[in-house]
């Protein structure tokens, strides 16, 4: 809790300090160097369901049959904001709106399970086959992602719904924009919420308990890990220029206002392609080359946390790097694969290298 | 739209500043708290605090009957403690002033009356004297090297003793006769006035503006501010310490005299306790105005402002009837309080400084213009750039500016301080022509084809072409109304030579260095100048102020103005420098979509000009809120702050009457990523960027193939 | 980088030089010879005689026996004012420069015009400066400049004199890299224009680089002089010990970074005026973390704030936890409670108590900390001795000695030892082998490791890159008052570590 005090001074609570990237967070360059597994546009979701790997692009919703090679399975007609496979035969599908569907290996087998008031942002099935669904903000869809958090909002939810009835309960509110969910072998569910830098255990009546906070990111969507602990995609960084125009309210609502989205101070998934796109000082190329340590807006991490939610390391794609916006990473057999908006990539990395136990 | 304007204020800055900041101009706090000036700050506040307090417990103290002798006694002490002050700076200490002033009196008042001398003879004996007293002091400190404060001490006793000795016995036959040879100058020194104040006080003035350039002009008051700052320095400079220490000794005596002088003329009487407790009071008055014990740190201007306080405090108190006791107990936390506030003023100025120099100014800017791929508009971004060839890849730092010889030699500056020159044809081998230190930027070639260059942190410099260095200018005229000395050139950008020789160039901002150029961006207030320097008589003036960083500066064909490209504020002006429109500036393109660097002629009349970065809506939406941006150059670190897109450029064209007619850009910033200046010859393009590793050049197929710069400037004449 | 033909009339030659103090002989028996655009490195251990040759050649001191020849005429300095008269200068090693004056008055103290214009003085002055690259600012009061700048002031000061001959006294010490190799360049302008240059420093492969002559002194006397091409490193160290010695910072094995442990440290946006700029870094035990940057980068002022030496911003000046507890000192004294340790840059100036002697300045750091203690009985205090003496091999005879006798290194080590007394969590050194011979480098590297392998946070200030690649598990780079970036020593390159503390 930050006192007045600390609130005169900018100190504490009120300092506008971002954590810097060392120790677990020690900046690296094993994103960029991974090798891609194949290019689609904005890859995100991935699944797994019946043993097959499957992603969205879009609207629709693609498998990978071999390195370089992905096929349609069936297009939704809707933006695909959420999709999650409960370990077996079927996964499950939210598509914008909120509606949910259960899926399979193909179109035939896909159904209708029932409606959420909202985008959906993170979907995961827990021990009893329930289906938890993260809504991320009941204002905005998942594209407009960088106005809820420009309006401060904190109005994410996390759902339950029956395994049988499909009977949706809700098991907390007023999250910050929760994008990822997990549930443990304990029974107990973790979600990610992403205007707060934290990753936070749900406890039975609502109320959250911190598990890692002070990220260097907005962290989105987490997978368990062998051995405990888990893997954590974050899709975009810490900026100390976008907390500092949080803070800036007249000029906060005027720039949400009277500028382009693609034109704000906000994170983002992707490279700046355009010089509309805000720059920062550090970020001026010299000499030619634009530094690896250059302030951006876009990142591509990945976070392994142990088992006591400690981080142990963390892969990067740097600011002088393009696969940035990595939102789901999913763990197959011996490699780690995530998917880069950004660089509309999927990239494969083995996990021998990254010094896992198989 | 505003046409003509000798002062760019209005044209530079559409939008109109804030009353406040026009009453009561932001950067002033900044700059006053960086002059060295603001030290006496502690004193002056305590002065103001004692006459509020004084007027308020003794009315009348500021009668004026009262103030006229209070304003007479503190003449003398202000003499005295002058002496003393000067002592001290050298870091010395002089406690013997009460003692001797007592002995001055002694032998003003016998020369005067016993011996009847004339008083105009009487004064200078009595100086003399005086300094035989310091010279003893002088020596034993000086020569012998005694501890100052041990030595002072001695001989207070000695005097004081030598004092007594003489009142017991003479002070009754010394004033049998009062008859006084020269009365007038004695009554005069005693009672006189002029224009209203007590002879003391004046002569007490006279010799505090003396005492003043003493201190800060002449080398002997150098020499005293540096034995007082390192005795040993000093030596190793070669300042003869000994002597100095000794002088100051003996000009701290002859001021004693000339108090003395003056308290003899006033009172005609040498009591027993003349100037006893003198020293306690002088010396807190200069320890309370800032002059540092250690010595080497102070003015005179502070040790009077600390006398003025103590003595009246002294007499006020003396007023109210506290009992001598009282008065020292006052004094000496008077002394406590003021040292410490002055210590931690000085610990934390250059914080406050630094948080309070940046002043950000709103600035309005225009809506921005399309310059997407396909856009309607000439800035429509293409592929111009995309097959530009590298000179010197990775082997430059900082070529700011390229210009190309007769010869087809390419020219540019480096960070490291040369001039390097690349040989035609290939542009392949590279020599330095010659080592000037500061980065040299903006470039032109003079009909004698030296080149003269524009030095970041140094002024105008020409280069012959075997490489012989001489500077044209480094200062020009301060401007009248500015706090901060702006005679020197802080940061000269580009030039241009006009046909009868003149050379204009920019000095785009008076308040921050090359380093702190990015500040200019947050600040968006007038800090440029456009200056002429002129070879015929080597004068240097600031022909037009207040204008948004000047950046390009380029000659028009007409022979009577010149182009100047206002950076921050996206703009080109007009400069008339001769005919009839002689001192005006105009806009000559408004509301660019990026910020202009530097100008230059194009071989169909027409000016290319580098857009040296693109604007962005948040940038532009920033500048209309300084409050924001101060708040953010406070809190956020540097590299984190919002600024210009300066990683993206291009190229523009136009002609003399504002209408842009072509750009060239480089979409990925693969083959020329950060553009400044670029220079047409021969059917050639060659880009200089400031923090680019290389020069850029690129075929110009429909341009003039064998026009060149120096021929659009000179014709033939070689 | 051969200088004009030897064959040339020596400008300046010793001839038998002895200099005795109260009979024990600083110099014995030196012949020497200096010519006019040569560049002639003195190189020796401390105490070898190198400052006293300097301080006789400029005129500082008297010799005792032996005759200076300047153009072949026997000459006498009784003061430096006559070697300045006679073109010859010296830059000496602790700044002889008026702290309460500004760099312009500095620059021509000693031959101002009878009247002088402050502000004609400070454009000359800094037209001067920035023609020889030194990045200073000529309005800036001398205590106000970092030792580095102080250095650059020297230079200057020494080069505009227009001297015939110029000594250098570790000019290079405090110079990081790229002012290094503006100094350089300036010496070749120098020795174009036929200067004599007398470089006196330990960095022996920068006299390999630049010197044309080496002259190596061991014990006040020439042990060999001769010909640039005639020596190497080895043969240098061999000649200046006597022996061959090991543990040279360049032939340390490459060894593997130590792991981080807990974090100790975290600083936070740490802001203090222009100096120090929204830092934000974290420190773990068991470690050595280097901190490289360019001259004024802020990395000093950045442990001051940290060992409670200097305070920070008042609004905004940033958070420093250590364990995770926020922490703000006021005064040392603080710091120390809490376990910070911080050996300052400058050891002359406040590193140790000059006039007691090396067991008392222990004493005074144990009592520190220790409220228990409010006397030390002196057989705890000869104890104590003994016990740094072991740990850091500091040579001196007893315990009584006084720390200013002893040479540069040891008493780097005295300070250090005090420092450690205090049992800190962290210890922060700040350049700790500046002016330290090579023997003695290597011994304080050894002590360096050590107390990372047992576990304490080491922060270790260098602007000498070698030894900050060489010494540190990870690599902080810091630039105009912020850490921007983290390399580790195996995979970084000395160039991407320049990359980032210049651009």
């Amino acid at each position: 809790m930050t006192t007045w005090w600390q609130r005169w001074r900018g100190i504490g609570g009120a300092s506008p300090a971002i954590p810097p990237l060392d120790g677990p967070y020690d900046a690296n360059n094993a994103l960029e160097e991974g090798d891609a597994l194949l290019r689609v546009d904005a890859p995100d979701n991935l699944f797994k369901v019946g043993g097959q790997l499957q992603f969205t692009s879009g609207t629709k919703r693609m498998a990978i049959i071999g390195p370089g090679e992905a096929v349609l399975v069936e297009d939704h007609g809707t933006e695909i904001t959420a999709a999650a496979g409960d370990g077996g035969d079927s996964g499950v599908v939210a598509l914008s709106g909120g509606t949910l569907l259960r899926v399979g290996l193909r179109p035939d087998a896909t159904s209708r399970i029932g409606t959420l008031d909202g985008d959906i942002t993170a979907l995961a099935f827990d021990r009893e086959g329930a289906i938890l669904a993260c809504i991320g903000s009941s204002k905005h869809g998942l594209g407009a992602w960088t106005r809820d958090l420009l309006e401060k909002r904190r109005e994410g939810s996390l759902w339950r719904l029956d395994p049988r009835t499909a009977a949706a309960t809700k098991l907390s509110h007023g999250l910050a924009y929760p994008c990822g969910v997990l549930s443990l072998s304990n029974g107990s569910v973790v979600v990610a919420e992403a205007w707060r830098h934290r990753l936070v255990e749900v406890l039975p009546g609502g109320r959250t308990k911190p598990l890692a906070s002070d990220l260097p990111g907005y962290p989105a969507r987490l997978i368990s890990a062998d051995g405990g602990g888990a893997w954590l995609a974050v899709m975009a960084p810490r900026n100390q220029l976008v907390e500092f125009v949080l803070r800036e309210d007249e000029y906060r609502n005027r720039m949400l206002s009277e500028i382009d989205p693609a034109h704000w101070i906000a994170p983002s998934l992707t490279r700046a392609r355009s010089f509309l796109e805000p720059m920062q000082q550090g970020a001026q190329r010299s000499l030619g080359t634009l530094k690896p340590w250059a302030p951006s807006m876009s990142i591509g991490l990945v976070i392994r946390f142990s088992h006591d939610w400690a981080a142990q390391y963390s892969l990067f794609s740097r600011a002088d790097g393009t696969r940035h916006g990595i939102r789901s990473v999913l763990r197959d057999a011996d490699r780690l694969l995530a998917t880069s908006i950004g660089a509309g990539e999927i990239l494969s990395l083995p996990l021998s290298k990254l010094g896992e136990r198989i | 739209m505003p046409r003509e304007q000798h002062d760019g204020t209005s044209v530079c800055n559409a939008s109109a500043l804030s009353l406040r900041d026009r009453l009561l101009p932001s950067h002033l706090l900044g700059e006053v708290l960086s002059k060295d000036w603001i030290d006496t700050l502690i004193p002056t506040a305590f002065l103001g605090v004692t006459a509020v307090a004084l007027f308020i417990l003794t009315p009348g103290f500021f009668a004026a009957a009262s103030l006229s002798d209070l304003s007479r006694v503190l003449g003398e002490y202000l003499l005295v403690g002058m002496g003393v002050a000067i002592i001290m700076i050298a870091g010395g200490i002089d406690l013997s002033i009460g003692s001797a002033f007592a002995l001055c009196n002694f032998v003003a008042l016998a020369l005067v009356f016993k011996f009847q001398l004339h008083v105009a003879l009487a004064f200078p004996l009595t100086i003399a004297f005086g300094i035989g007293l310091g010279a003893i002091n002088g020596y034993l400190v000086g020569y012998r090297r005694l501890r100052a404060f041990l030595t002072t001490l001695v001989t207070l006793v000695i005097f004081r003793s030598i004092f007594d000795l003489l009142a017991l016995n003479y002070s009754a036959t010394l004033l049998q006769n009062y008859q006084v040879n020269g009365i007038a100058l004695w009554d005069f020194m005693g009672d006189g006035e002029i224009l209203g104040l007590p002879s003391s006080f004046v002569a007490a003035l006279l010799v505090a503006a003396g005492c003043h350039v003493y201190l800060t002009r002449l080398r002997g008051g150098w020499h005293v501010q540096a034995v007082g700052g390192s005795r040993r320095s000093a030596f190793n400079a070669g300042i003869n310490v000994r002597r100095t220490v000794a002088a100051t000794f003996m000009l701290g005596g002859a001021l004693t005299a000339i108090g003395a002088f003056f308290f003899a003329a006033r009172l005609n009487t040498a009591g027993s306790s003349t100037g006893v407790g003198m020293e306690l009071i002088v010396i807190t008055g200069i320890v309370l105005g800032g002059i540092s014990l250690g010595g080497g740190r102070g003015s005179i201007a502070k040790a009077l402002l600390g006398m003025t306080a103590v003595i009246c405090i002294t007499n006020g108190m003396l007023r109210m009837g506290l009992a001598s006791g009282g008065s020292s107990m006052v004094l000496g936390a008077v002394l406590i309080v003021a040292v410490i506030l002055d210590i931690r003023w000085a610990k934390n100025r250059h914080k406050v400084l630094a948080r309070n120099y940046v002043a950000p100014v709103r600035f309005v800017m225009p809506p921005l213009v399309d310059s997407q791929p396909g856009a309607a508009t000439p800035y429509a971004m293409n592929q111009g750039l995309a097959g530009v060839s590298a000179i010197g890849l990775r082997q430059l730092e900082g070529p700011e500016d390229v210009i190309l010889d007769e010869d087809d030699h390419l020219y540019t500056g480096t960070r490291h301080g040369d001039i390097v020159r690349f040989l035609a044809p290939d542009y392949s081998r590279q020599e330095i022509v010659a080592h000037i230190g500061g980065h040299p930027l903006g470039m032109a070639i003079d009909r004698d084809g030296s080149i003269v260059a524009c030095v970041a942190g140094m002024g105008l410099y020409r280069t012959t072409r075997d490489g012989e260095v001489t500077c044209l200018t480094n200062e020009t005229n301060r401007s009248r109304f500015s706090i901060i000395d702006d005679s020197k050139i802080k940061m000269a950008d580009d030039l241009d030579i006009a046909p009868d020789g003149r050379i204009f160039f920019t000095d785009p901002s008076v308040r921050y260095e090359l380093s702190d150029w990015l500040n200019e961006a947050l600040e968006m207030r007038g800090n440029g100048r456009l200056i002429c320097f002129d070879p015929r008589d080597g004068s240097t003036r600031t022909v037009a102020r207040n204008l948004i960083f000047p950046n390009g500066v380029c000659m028009t064909n007409d022979g009577q103005s010149l182009l100047l490209a206002s950076t921050w504020a996206c703009r080109i002006l007009r400069y008339w420098y001769d005919g009839p429109k002689i001192g005006q500036i105009e806009v000559v393109i408004e509301n660019l979509p990026g910020y202009p660097d530097n100008i230059n002629r194009a071989s169909d009349g027409t000016f290319w000009c580098a857009l040296v970065g693109m604007r962005s809506p948040a940038f532009d939406l920033m500048l209309e809120m300084p409050k924001v941006r101060e708040r953010m150059i406070k809190r956020v670190a540097p590299d984190n702050c919002l600024f210009a897109n300066t990683n993206s450029g291009c190229l523009i064209r136009f002609d003399a009457e504002g209408r842009v007619l072509q750009s060239l850009w480089d979409p990925t910033g693969e083959a020329h990523s950060h553009v400044t200046s670029m220079r047409e010859h021969k059917g050639r393009l060659f880009i200089g960027g400031l923090r680019n590793n290389r020069i850029g050049m690129i075929d110009l197929p429909e341009a003039g193939q064998d026009w060149s710069g120096y021929r659009s400037y000179w014709g033939d004449a070689r | 980088m051969t200088g004009p033909a030897n064959g040339a009339k020596p400008m300046l030659r010793l001839q038998g030089i002895s200099k005795y103090y109260h009979s024990a002989a600083a110099v014995r028996n030196v012949d020497l010879e200096f010519r006019a655009g040569e560049c002639h490195a003195l190189l020796g251990e401390n105490g070898a005689g190198k400052s006293t040759l300097s301080k006789l050649i400029s005129g500082v001191t008297q010799p005792t026996e032996g005759a200076i020849l300047l153009d072949g005429k026997p000459v006498s300095f009784r003061s430096p004012i006559d070697g300045l008269r006679s073109g010859i200068v010296m830059v000496h090693q602790e700044t002889s420069l008026v702290p309460s004056m500004t760099v312009a008055q500095n620059l021509f103290l000693g031959d101002e015009t009878w009247f002088n214009r402050k502000r004609k003085l400070e454009i000359e002055a800094q037209i001067f400066l920035n023609s020889l690259n030194f990045e200073v600012s000529p309005e800036a009061l001398v205590s106000s400049l970092g030792s580095a700048r102080k250095q650059m002031v020297e230079i200057a000061r020494a080069v505009r004199q227009k001297a015939r001959l110029i000594i250098f006294d570790e000019p290079t010490a405090t110079l990081t890299p790229e002012e290094k190799s503006h100094f350089f360049a300036l010496l070749a302008r120098l020795r174009r224009d036929g200067v004599a240059i007398v470089f006196i420093s330990h960095a022996l492969e920068e006299a390999l680089q630049i010197a044309d002559r080496i002259t190596v002194l061991r014990d006040g006397q020439v042990v060999s002089s001769g010909q640039v091409t005639e020596y190497d490193r080895a043969r240098i160290v061999s000649d200046m010990v006597g022996r061959s010695r090991p543990g040279d910072v360049q032939d340390v094995p490459p060894r593997k970074v130590r792991p981080r442990q807990k974090e100790v440290l975290s600083v936070r946006n740490l802001s203090m005026g222009k100096v120090v700029r929204n830092t934000s870094f974290t420190v773990y035990a068991g470690q050595v973390t280097g901190m490289f940057g360019l001259v004024g980068s802020g990395r000093t002022e950045t442990a001051r704030i940290i060992a409670g030496l200097a305070k920070r911003d008042f609004f905004y000046g940033g958070d420093v936890m250590l364990e995770g507890r926020p922490v703000r000192y006021r005064v040392p004294r603080q710091a120390m409670f809490d376990g910070i340790a911080y050996v300052t840059e400058d050891r002359k100036h406040d590193g140790f108590f000059e006039t007691m002697s090396i067991a008392d300045n222990l004493g005074v750091a144990a009592m520190a900390r220790s409220a228990r203690f409010w006397a030390l009985p002196s057989s705890r205090l000869v104890s104590l001795f003994h016990h740094w003496k072991r740990k850091l091999d500091i040579k001196t005879i007893d315990e009584g000695a006084r720390v200013v006798e002893l040479s540069g290194g040891n008493q780097q080590k005295v300070v250090i030892a005090r420092s450690l007394q205090l049992n800190p969590r962290i210890v922060i050194l700040d350049e700790p082998t500046r002016g330290v011979d090579v023997g003695a480098i290597a011994e304080i590297h050894k002590a360096i490791n050590a107390l990372a392998d047992e576990g304490y946070a080491v922060i270790l200030i260098s602007s000498y890159l070698p030894e900050v690649m060489a010494m540190s598990d990870r690599v902080l780079v810091s630039r105009a008052g912020k850490i921007v970036e983290e390399f580790s020593p195996e995979t970084a390159t000395e160039q991407q570590i320049m990359y980032a503390a210049v651009h």
